[in-house]
């Protein structure tokens, strides 16, 4: 079942550049989405269209089944959380425990259920020791952490990451992957948008976005074997697959190299 | 050669040629400083103006000791807390009635043409020097503090409007995306995201004009807007130096104590220290 339908989606920031041009997608529920692409391909734009930040110039975007206009904005985006690039940008609370009620409270949830949900959200992101704490005292990764236990409490079914981990050191990075992983697997819809390809290579699909036009989509695997594609994307590809492009203009046949390469193209 | 030497002397070779525009500027300098040294009366320094000179210097090793430290209404300190007060009234009636024009003259709220006729409008409150301001306000109020105020709190504003912009247009839009991604409200954006970013700016700008204030608040009395500046020039024009000496005195004073706790104030303010 498609819970984000994109139909001949254009958006410009200005009348001689299109930032994204006739986009055309969707997206399953329960599917972990991986949008890639240089800076400035549309990634961002896209994110913020499809929670409504943006309105597009041409095109209809449909969340659940609910055509995205100024009329059913708020309803969207109580389906949709997204956890923003820089940290300090989405840190609005005086304590973590502030910060994860602020969305509830635009929800108007009763006290008692948004006590009981930061205490069980917080636990999920390990950040309960942390209540308290004020962000002045918090890491970007644990601000990315409480981020995404504000989302988890306000109880939405899809959420963007618009490069969550881009600001922050590699354990923050590998921590929110994890959780991303462990998000997907409790049946979130997620779509993961960067331009690191380490990050997309467990997601279920990828879009590649160039010059805010499509310039694939396809399961995770049959784009990391599309050589043609990665390569005219202009993204830094991951070594091991490098090294198995490189074997294949080379025409060294060692299956088992292939696979440790494969493999360690996967992260697995 | 060297390949490094080489490319050194080609582009020493390649500079612009500046020698033209260099000799023009001398020329429009030298003009200009005569014609405006022609409307001038080199006649020299005459003997009185040496003797009010004198007269000063020597009264500030010895002020007027009655008038610096007395609590009464005629007294240095009373004086120094009315024009202190004018310019403390003044700067936050000035500091809040910049708010709408700062955002009304910002390129990121109001747009090309919003901040065009935004910004024509500071400009031309900030042709207007704080004296003419003075005389005028004076006609409107009367003589005394409250027509310091008035003044202080208009000629505050194109300075400050024009420091808030720069704040406003840096706004970090990040964070509205962000609130407004969780469903804030109008109200909430400007509360969470809006005034903890210019809160600390605007605070900032607002110490730093006092400052100024406080120095114009002591001219202001020249035109007779209040503050201590009536007594000063009352002072001098009655050739009682030792009286002017103590008025001097209490200006220094509270100019350096203001700009002192001013810059210390400022620097937490903007870097948290």
């Amino acid at each position: 079942m498609n819970i984000i339908e994109i139909k001949n989606l254009s958006f410009s920031y200005r009348e001689d550049f299109h930032a994204l041009n006739n986009v055309n997608l969707t997206i399953r529920k329960g599917e972990w989405i991986s949008i890639l692409g240089h800076n400035g391909s549309g990634k961002s734009t896209l994110a913020k269209l499809i929670v409504g930040l943006l309105k597009a110039d041409k095109g209809d975007i449909y969340v659940d089944g609910i055509l995205l206009t100024e009329e059913t904005v708020h309803e969207i985006r109580r389906k949709i959380g997204i956890v923003f690039q820089n940290p300090d940008n989405q840190f609005v609370g005086v304590t973590v425990e502030d910060d994860i009620a602020f969305g509830m409270e635009n929800l108007n949830f009763e006290r008692s259920l948004m006590i009981n949900r930061i205490e069980d959200f917080s636990k999920k992101v390990d950040m309960f020791e942390y209540l308290k704490k004020e962000p002045h005292e918090l890491s970007g990764g644990q601000k990315q952490r409480v981020a995404i236990a504000g989302i988890l409490a306000m109880n939405t079914d899809i959420i963007i990451f618009d490069e969550a981990t881009s600001m922050l050191d590699p354990k923050g990075r590998e921590s929110i992957m994890d959780y991303i992983k462990k998000l997907n697997e409790e049946g979130k819809t997620i779509i993961s948008i960067t331009h690191d390809m380490k990050e997309a290579v467990n997601s279920d699909r990828i879009i590649i976005l160039k010059e805010g036009k499509l310039l694939a989509v396809g399961e995770t695997n049959t784009i990391l074997n599309d050589k043609e594609t990665l390569n005219s994307s202009n993204l830094e590809l991951l070594l091991p697959l490098k090294l198995l492009y490189k074997l294949d203009e080379a025409k060294i046949k060692n299956e088992k190299v292939k696979d440790i390469l494969w493999q360690l193209s996967l992260n697995k | 050669m060297a390949k490094t030497t080489q490319t050194v002397l080609d582009a020493h070779a390649n500079r612009p040629k500046t020698a033209l525009r260099n000799i023009l500027v001398i020329v429009v300098l030298v003009v200009l400083i005569s014609w405006s040294s022609a409307i001038l009366d080199f006649s020299g320094i005459n003997d009185q103006g040496i003797r009010i000179v004198k007269g000063i210097l020597y009264a500030l090793v010895d002020p007027n000791r009655d008038w610096l430290f007395t609590l009464e209404s005629y007294g240095i300190p009373y004086l120094m807390f009315e024009t202190v007060s004018m310019a403390f009234l003044g700067t936050i009636a000035g500091a809040v009635l910049a708010i709408p024009f700062a955002f009304f003259a910002s390129r990121n709220i109001t747009g090309n043409w919003g901040s065009y006729g935004g910004s024509i409008l500071v400009t031309m409150i900030r042709t207007f020097p704080v004296l003419i301001l003075g005389l005028m306000f004076i006609k409107v109020a009367g003589p005394g503090p409250f027509a310091g105020v008035l003044t202080i709190s208009v000629s505050s504003i194109g300075m400050i409007t024009k420091l808030y912009i720069e704040s406003i247009e840096d706004i970090d839009k990040g964070i509205l995306d962000a609130l407004d991604a969780t469903g804030a409200t109008t109200i909430q954006k400007i509360r969470y995201g809006i005034i903890p970013q210019l809160s600390a700016n605007f605070i900032s700008v607002a110490i730093y004009r006092f400052e100024i204030n406080v120095k114009n608040a002591t001219i202001l009395g020249l035109v007779g807007a209040g503050g201590i500046g009536f007594t000063l020039i009352a002072a001098m024009g009655a050739y009682r130096w030792s009286d002017a000496a103590a008025c001097l005195w209490g200006i220094v004073v509270v100019v350096l104590l203001v700009e002192f706790f001013s810059t210390k104030l400022r620097h937490k303010l903007i870097t948290g220290e």
